[in-house]
């Protein structure tokens, strides 16, 4: 399945939530998707899930719109919200059993769902807990299991991490492979950038409800400049840091060098260059200024992940 | 083996039965308040009973005769009852359960608002009726004690349905809202409601006493006109509340009302059947329909002015390409002004048969003059919906009915308060200031009737004037 999100716009009044944002990922992906408080993740995230509706724009679903037709796409997302009501005369197991009859099993087929997502997500102890008496831990499993009922070929989930014991958030991980293992499109926003590098193909970035940078890992890595994790194909991209007295004169320098593509002075004096090649070419490069007789006091290969590459990306300003 | 297969047996029973009700009543059993309120019921009963008992022996009566009063308390607590578990707990559950739209499983399943509403109210009849079982025993010795007919108890356990029924789908209907603060709106118009049966039911009582004569038939006429009517508009407008927000959400209610409008002659027929030939049933119908008819049109034009100014992309999908096709479904679509259109045929429609009630019936001036006064009614309500659709599609910073309660302030509310003022501290007769409102100069000077049918059609067509300049305003909507 391939889902599209084309030109999504959303304001709220005078303010633009979700401002002209696109992208896409398929089957067997886990996007993340990253954004500071107040960037419009949620919002996207609830117009992804057909829970409200786009000013203009859309989000196709293997060309199914969820503005026209959200029906037919509630068939094949699932959503998975930060929250879990706190209903007091409801059970654990009554309320997958309503959540798999509103989706049309029947009979053994839902017995069967029922049992196997019980298992999957370890419900078995909680089922006849009602949903007020729950953990966090407990609601995020319940949760889960309630956007896993009716075998969704999409799964949406809004900061599914959150509040988790480091424990609960491994599980979490572990079932999110699973998941994406059997073909499952995985789009969720979480905080914790680390935890999402781990298990996540790609991310999108928004700011302020503008699409900063969409694609794969890899892909955003090369763009920011940092290196590659493991994409033979792409072009090697390796950022040195390094110290020196006469920065701009190290700047001009560096530039000459054919492998040097960008050198950027940072606010703390330091130098960063960005060499395209591969890190054999850190030994050459350095040499020029060595040989150069500029005074380099150190300097260090730099690997970015996804907070780094979150923090280069972002302003961390909110609307 | 036999156990395993009467539970297949359960299981496949269960899947042909709406998931909302299997939902509804696993909750129901599970709630303590509910459980509550079915204990005070019993212990309540019983200590009547009790109390019964003792103030018999008191007396050195015969228990023989005290059935009916015995029936009376029994009955007020089983009404009491299941309006609080009925009515009461499906505004709150439903409340609850759309306040928080992520979890609201109206948006995350992919369940009609039908089989929804249905769901609710099967659940809510349910409850009703096992109410009634609590009470059976009760009833028994009621009927045993003398002094009722099994008839008259079946009636009023019949009787209470429909109140019980019309506050569930009212509550449903408040429910679909999800905000907190309306579950008060909703015991004030239960309230009101309940006051508006107890006059009711007094009246009919009166006229019971004064005649000597029979009601039941208007008791039954009653029922069918002013449960069925309430009853199915608070259904329409919960499957238009529960619809997602670009469907055709607004195509049950206009059915609705266009349907109550095919069958309003019949209540006509039946008023006059009723009255033993005392009212011919041509005017009946006639003034039935035009009445009804600027009922309608008054209600179509008010929500007009409640929804979303153009049908929207997927909706005019769905129209047929011919032109008479087209025109029909943009009557029954969403869309504001196709509740405009409908509404100004509608009051066509009445003023038709104010004519028809003028030139073809004998003596039915006088039925003329009422319907086109309550054609001139429904005007004023376009009026109104009129405006608040003209001042959405220029400003479109707030919605319709943010303009709607506007210029129903600045229309009706500040003259009725500007004119009530000046007659209270002037002798000046200041009743023009009124001509912006229904009550207009009817009220104060008899006789007067065709003013009013004079300034509401002139400022509906003026506002629509205004409106239409603005159609095209609210369109390439998804």
């Amino acid at each position: 399945m391939k889902i599209q999100v084309k030109n999504l716009m959303r304001s709220f009044g005078a303010t633009r939530a979700v401002d002209d944002i696109s992208f896409e990922f398929a089957s067997g992906n886990i996007f993340g998707f990253i954004g500071p408080n107040g960037a419009g993740k949620t919002t996207t995230i609830r117009m992804m899930a057909t829970l409200d509706l786009p000013d203009s724009g859309d989000i196709l679903y293997d060309g199914v719109s969820a503005v026209d037709d959200p029906e037919e796409v509630r068939k094949v997302v699932g959503y998975m919200p930060d929250s879990l009501p706190d209903f007091r005369d409801i059970q654990v197991w009554e309320y997958l059993d309503f959540f798999a009859r509103s989706f049309g099993l029947r009979g053994e087929r839902r017995i069967r769902a029922l049992a196997e997502i019980e298992e999957f997500t370890n419900l078995g102890g909680i089922r006849y807990k009602y949903l007020a008496g729950l953990s966090k831990g407990m609601k995020q499993r319940v949760s889960l299991a309630r956007a896993l009922v009716h075998n969704p070929a999409v799964l949406i989930m809004d900061e599914p991490a959150a509040g988790l014991d480091p424990r609960a958030r491994l599980e979490l991980r572990a079932l999110l492979k699973i998941l994406s293992e059997q073909g499952k499109a995985i789009l969720l926003s979480s905080h914790i950038l680390s935890e999402l590098q781990d298990i996540c193909d790609g991310a999108v970035i928004i700011e302020k409800g503008k699409l900063l940078s969409a694609g794969t890992l890899d892909e955003l890595l090369v763009k920011a400049g940092g290196g590659t994790r493991n994409a033979p194909d792409a072009p090697r991209q390796v950022a040195v840091m390094i110290q020196c007295a006469k920065t701009q004169e190290a700047r001009l320098k560096l530039l000459e060098h054919p492998a040097v593509k960008e050198v950027v002075i940072r606010a703390d004096g330091e130098l960063q260059a960005f060499i395209e090649g591969g890190d054999e070419l850190v030994p050459p490069v350095m040499g020029t200024l060595f040989a150069a007789g500029l005074p380099v006091m150190g300097f260090k290969r730099q690997s970015i992940g996804l907070e780094e590459l979150f923090m280069r990306i972002t302003t961390g300003e909110v609307q | 083996m036999a156990n395993a297969m009467e539970k297949k047996g359960v299981r496949d029973w269960s899947d042909r039965l709406n998931p909302v009700f299997i939902k509804e009543m696993r909750q129901y059993f599970h709630n303590r308040g509910i459980l509550a309120v079915m204990g005070v019921l019993l212990l309540v009963q019983l200590l009547m009973l009790v109390v019964m008992q003792l103030q018999v022996a008191g007396s050195r009566n015969e228990y023989f005769g005290s059935g009916a009063v015995m029936f009376g308390m029994v009955a007020t607590g089983m009404a009491l009852a299941a309006f609080l578990v009925s009515a009461v707990g499906s505004v709150l559950r439903f409340t609850a359960e759309r306040r928080d739209r992520e979890l609201d499983f109206s948006r995350i399943t992919t369940l009609s608002p039908n089989r929804i509403i249905w769901g609710k109210l099967l659940g809510a009849l349910v409850m009703t009726i096992f109410i009634y079982a609590l009470c059976l025993p009760f009833i028994v010795i009621a009927y045993f004690l003398r002094g009722i007919a099994m008839s008259e108890m079946l009636l009023v356990a019949l009787a209470i349905l429909p109140p019980v029924l019309i506050a569930s789908q009212a509550g449903i209907l408040i429910g679909c809202a999800g905000r907190r603060w309306l579950i008060g709106v909703y015991f004030g118009g239960m309230f009101l409601l309940g006051l508006f049966f107890l006059g009711f039911f007094g009246f009919l009582a009166a006229s019971h006493a004064v005649s000597g004569t029979s009601s039941f038939g208007g008791m039954v006429l009653f029922w069918c006109t002013f449960c069925l009517f309430p009853f199915g508009l608070f259904y329409a407008l919960s499957v238009a509340a529960l619809s997602s927000r670009y469907a055709n959400r607004m195509l049950p209610v206009r059915l609705f009302l266009v349907a109550a409008l095919l069958l309003t002659p019949l209540f006509g027929l039946a008023v006059a059947w009723l009255s033993d030939g005392r009212i011919d049933p041509l005017p009946a119908a006639l003034c039935a329909f035009g009445v009804g008819g600027a009922m309608i049109a008054g209600i179509c034009a008010t929500l007009a002015a409640f929804e979303r100014l153009d049908p929207g992309r997927r909706v005019r999908r769905s129209w047929p390409r011919n032109r008479v096709g087209k025109f029909v479904w943009f009557l029954f679509s969403s869309g504001a002004w196709g509740g405009i259109a409908l509404s100004w045929l509608v009051v066509l429609a009445t003023g038709v048969v104010a004519a028809l009630l003028f030139t073809i019936v004998p003596d039915g001036g006088r039925t003329g003059i009422a319907v086109l006064c309550w054609g001139a009614v429904a005007c004023y309500f376009l009026f109104y919906a009129q405006l608040a659709v003209w001042a959405s599609a220029h400003w479109k910073i707030l919605p319709g009915w943010c303009f709607w309660i506007f210029g129903v302030i600045l229309f009706v509310f500040v003259p009725l308060l500007f004119c009530g003022l000046l007659a209270m501290v002037t002798e000046m007769e200041v009743e023009i200031l009124l001509v912006t409102t229904p009550f207009c100069l009817a009220l104060v000077k008899p006789g007067s009737e065709l003013v009013m049918a004079v300034f509401g059609p002139f400022f509906a067509l003026a506002s629509l004037a205004l409106a239409a300049s603005s159609y095209r305003k609210g369109e390439n909507k998804p």
